[in-house]
């Protein structure tokens, strides 16, 4: 395709403002996808994605339009996958931003556009939604013209009906710019995605900014300097079609038998092994993980299909990190690092559903870089490995800068949940004349706790948070440890501020003794810093238990009872003479409100 | 479909499936009482009483347990109807044990005596509470004064009686309990049945439960009531013979202990449940089906309620014209669970340790060819040490802190 005529852009949208429906309507009205029998919302893969609303890989298509290749590219929208959407981005030159006709702009909606102007993006806005009774377009205009977008240049449309889809389809050829023509040049693609094909081995989305690659053309990722040999080559539409070759400005992808993602990175630069490029597309990150908890099976024979699952994960997943691990309270299982809560909510419920197992899950933990008196410096993202006080001289954790957006009411609230968080108070600067930006400097350790929801929650949903690595502090962190009948359970212990120990280690020990039943003996529940126990509950002894009416109609029910209360006892974990349901694990996890 | 076989069962419940008002707490089956519906329902459960009896062998019946929903509703004179057409069916010596359950609400002296004429010689009376704050909360339709009018006026003609209180009632107090017991005691009831108020899925008790509109006492409280009435029983003379259940010597309840030995029963009724030795089965808890099933040469019961209204002939000319019900499958009046062996020897279990005697090692060897103390030596020797039970003469049996923690006492039977 020549470059002049080909246009590549991407949708952003607010949640819930139609970014699916109108890519779904952009396929059918295209001839894309002329199967009735597709499932609503092509684009979002899994069925997790469907659930929850949100994408999670990205995806791309080549749309067909009046002599144009129209490469549209579906980014995740999620902050725990801000990397990879920035790299979608920079794949693109354009970007319909979707506004919903009732809603108006959202605090997203301008995340959004900051986004797509760092990316020199063109932005195509379109006032989405405009069937319903209650949209208001006007006051959508107004609103574009407050935040310096022209509302003239706005479309209104309704994905759902398929209201002016051509009009955005013709806007995008006039408006988006044609790729950079850079055929002449040595070929730089730009990974912006990758997937796992058991066959094929990785499969990578790519954007090729200059020249062309082919089958038997000899690559080379410019990270690692690793080299192979093209399979094939293509685009998908949005099945994958084979190609001869894709050229600059193209959007397709690459298959050259690598056999592991790690190998072949979102954000790297392929290049041809005879003609490399003199230098890398700018802006690579190897994504590193920065949220790791412990995922242990239930049941111990569980072990191998653990181990098994997660490889098969780590295939197709390469910000996803996994070793062996072995707790005494949990026994063997897995240490595992996550981009952030929701990758790891992600990837513990496919194990749980499409690998039945059963797991418990320990709290997520942030890494710590601890500086012994000796000098001796280490990292530990595992509290329960943290060395005795008395060898360690500092103790430094990540922090990171927090934005905020929300609309100005909730201020009050959110500035007081992220000063509870250790949060320290960057900036605070007005959108427009009811929305605003709160910048704050937190530990990372903060956010992955209960944050995002408490924040969700006080803001009633309005607010959006991003946030970016700063690097690492030090702080008076000490090892809040958990005393179960005396005993320490290594997978219950966390790293908390020192001035928060107290308030902390009383609230577990609260919370815990609501989730963990009563034994036929009192169990005192302790927590304690550096041996010093801070806090104290005792659970009671259990006094009573019995199904005390049993004649000739209850027996079988009785015994179906008593059935499911020993399968209930198994399901927990049993340290020392207590049992600890799963949940114990993840109390941890929830802050007080009134803590 | 399994065939049910009672070789052996001594014992038959018969489930009256009519109450007047439904009680919040309970999920026994029944249904409105009707005049029509109770007509429909005998000629059903006679037809039923047949079938099974021809599934029997030896035709000796030892107990009659007559419950509900609420029997002190049937008219005497059915009462007697029923039980010779029984006695037309099978052997029931004079020693049987033929048991009642009664309602304050709904029986009178006259009533009384004619029950014991009809040949009921126990009955099993509903008190519940002897506070009048309490049993209007449980929906019962008596009240404190009519429960002792009916208690004595039952002690005046009954040598063989039970007598039901539940506790751990929702804001009730230790004292108020205390108050029930003592109240009992002055009748000194030959059998007293004792329960916690326990909440059962679909009952009103259980939906409140869900929303947070009830609140059950806390467990100490529960304890404690337990422990109160184990003294004070035990001071009046009573024997605490199983988990629930008191009585004077001689008055064990020969119906129920049958099911806790582990012995066949025969159950008729709809949402009665039998068991004939190595299967268990229930009745549909539905009475029109129970009726469609058992007349299958008159009309549905839907019809005759139509019939009923419209107000056409005799049931009689009708009948002439009338097609034959459409009744081909046997199978679905009833559902049918038949154990394995491991379902079988939990349910031994912890039957057998629900009563004083407890579990024989031997005869759980007769019955399974198992050695009971080598399957669960660990689990034993655990609930020793925890004094959850006690080893003596070749059998275990629960201490009393076995019986309030039985549950976690039976546990330890279940095989995987």
């Amino acid at each position: 395709m020549q470059t002049d005529k080909i246009r590549n852009f991407c949708i952003i949208a607010h949640i819930d403002h139609g970014k699916s429906t109108l890519a779904d309507r952009m396929l059918e009205y295209t001839g894309t996808i002329t199967d009735r029998k597709m499932q609503e919302q092509v684009l979002d893969k899994m069925d997790l994605e469907r659930e929850r609303g949100i994408t999670i890989k990205a995806q791309a298509v080549s749309i067909e339009y009046q002599g144009y290749e129209l490469n549209l590219i579906d980014t995740p929208g999620h902050v725990d996958f801000a990397y990879e959407v920035s790299r979608s981005l920079a794949a693109c030159e354009g970007a319909i931003l979707v506004i919903d006709a009732a809603q108006g702009v959202e605090a997203q909606t301008m995340a959004n556009i900051y986004l797509a102007l760092e990316h020199d993006l063109e932005i195509i806005p379109v006032i989405n939604k405009i069937d319903l009774p209650s949209a208001n377009p006007q006051r959508v205009k107004e609103q574009l013209l407050d935040i310096g977008i022209d509302p003239d240049e706005a479309i209104l449309a309704s994905a759902k009906n398929g209201t002016n889809i051509d009009q955005i389809l013709d806007a995008i050829i006039e408006r988006v710019p044609a790729p950079y023509n850079g055929i002449n040049q040595p070929l730089r693609a730009l990974v912006f995605d990758t997937l796992y094909d058991s066959y094929q081995g990785v499969i990578a989305y790519v954007r090729v900014m200059e020249g062309s690659v082919k089958k038997g053309d000899k690559i080379l990722l410019m990270s690692n300097q690793k080299s192979y040999e093209v399979d094939e080559v293509g685009f998908f539409s949005p099945a994958m079609q084979k190609k001869d070759k894709l050229t600059s400005g193209e959007v397709g992808y690459i298959i050259s038998g690598i056999k592991d993602v790690r190998n072949c990175r979102v954000g790297d630069t392929i290049t041809l092994k005879n003609n490399p490029a003199q230098k890398a597309l700018p802006g690579y990150q190897k994504v590193q993980p920065m949220v790791f908890s412990g995922l242990y099976p239930t049941d111990n024979a569980d072990y191998e299909i653990l181990k098994e699952a997660l490889e098969k994960l780590q295939l197709n997943d390469a910000s996803f990190t996994f070793e062996p691990e072995t707790s005494e309270a949990l026994g063997f299982g897995f240490r595992c690092g996550f981009l952030g809560l929701l990758h790891m909510e992600v990837i513990q419920e496919r194990l749980e559903r499409e690998y039945d197992l059963d797991l418990v899950i320990t709290a997520p933990s942030v890494e710590y870089q601890i500086i012994k008196k000796n000098g001796e410096e280490v990292k530990i993202e595992n509290p329960a490995a943290f060395p005795d006080p008395s060898e360690i001289d500092k103790i430094k954790e990540p922090f990171v800068t927090a934005e905020i957006h929300l609309p100005e009411e909730y201020v009050g609230q959110a500035m007081e949940l992220c000063q509870d968080n250790r949060g320290d108070f960057k900036d605070m600067q007005y959108i427009d004349q009811d929305r605003v930006t709160l910048k704050y400097e937190m530990p990372l350790s903060e956010i992955i706790t209960d944050f995002f929801n408490q924040l969700k929650s006080k803001t009633r949903g309005y607010a959006t948070l991003d946030y970016e690595l700063e690097g690492y502090k030090a702080s008076n962190l000490v090892k809040l440890d958990i005393l179960v009948n005396k005993e320490v359970v290594d997978a219950l212990s966390t790293i908390v501020h020192d001035d928060h120990s107290y308030q902390q280690g009383n609230a577990l020990v609260r919370r815990l003794k609501e989730v963990i039943p009563r034994h036929m003996f009192k169990v005192p529940i302790q927590a304690a810093v550096g041996g010093k126990i801070i806090a104290r509950v005792n659970i009671p002894a259990m006094r009573k238990n019995v199904l005390q009416k049993c004649y000739g109609g209850d027996v079988s029910r009785k015994r179906k009872l008593l059935e499911k209360q020993k399968e209930g006892k198994k399901r927990m974990k049993q340290v020392g003479s207590v049992e600890i349901p799963q949940e114990a694990f993840m109390t941890v996890l929830e802050r007080d409100e009134n803590a | 479909m399994h065939n049910l076989n009672f070789e052996t069962a001594n014992a038959i419940y018969l489930h009256f499936p009519f109450c007047s008002s439904k009680c919040p707490y309970c999920d026994f089956y029944s249904t409105k009482y009707t005049k029509l519906g109770v007509d429909q329902f005998w000629a059903a459960l006679f037809m039923e009483l047949k079938e099974l009896s021809r599934t029997t062998k030896n035709n000796l019946v030892q107990t009659i347990y007559i419950g509900g929903g609420t029997p002190s509703l049937i008219e005497p004179v059915f009462v007697a109807e029923l039980l010779q057409k029984i006695k037309y069916r099978f052997k029931v010596p004079p020693t049987a044990e033929i048991t009642m359950e009664v309602n304050p609400a709904s029986v009178t002296e006259e009533k009384i005596i004619k029950l014991k004429r009809a040949g009921i010689n126990r009955l099993s009376v509903g008190i519940q509470s002897f506070n009048d704050q309490h049993l209007s909360f449980l929906g019962r339709r008596s009240n404190a004064e009519n429960n002792k009018k009916i208690l004595s006026l039952i002690d005046n003609y009954f040598d063989n009686y039970s007598a039901d209180l539940i506790f751990a009632l929702p804001n009730q107090s230790l004292n108020e309990f205390e108050q029930d017991l003592e109240e009992m005691l002055k009748f000194s009831p030959p059998h007293i049945s004792l329960y916690n108020l326990e909440l059962h899925e679909n009952t009103p008790f259980y939906e409140q439960y869900k929303k947070g509109n009830l609140k059950l006492p806390a467990e100490e409280l529960d304890a404690d009531m337990y422990e109160l009435a184990l003294e004070k029983l035990n001071t009046a003379g009573y024997r605490h013979y199983e988990i629930s259940n008191f009585c004077q010597p001689g008055y064990r309840a020969r119906h129920n202990y049958l099911y806790w030995l582990y012995q066949p029963y025969l159950a008729l009724g709809p949402g009665a449940s039998g068991f004939d030795g190595s299967c268990r089965y229930q009745n549909f808890r539905d009475l029109e089906k129970y009726i469609d099933y058992y007349n299958p040469e008159r009309f549905t019961f839907a019809e005759i309620m139509d019939l009923k209204k419209k107000n056409k002939k005799s049931f009689s000319e009708l009948l002439k014209n009338k097609k034959k019900l459409d009744v081909n499958n046997k199978a679905k009046i009833r559902k049918i669970n038949c154990l394995t062996a491991e379902e079988k020897m939990a349910e031994y279990s912890f039957l057998a340790l629900r009563t004083d005697n407890g579990l024989f090692y031997h005869k759980f060897y007769q019955k399974f060819k198992r050695d009971f103390k080598t399957i669960y030596k660990a689990e034993i020797e655990e609930l020793i040490k925890n004094k959850l039970i006690i080893e003596a003469n070749g059998r275990i049996h629960l201490t009393t802190r076995g019986r309030e923690l039985a549950n976690e006492v039976f546990l330890k039977f279940l095989l995987d």
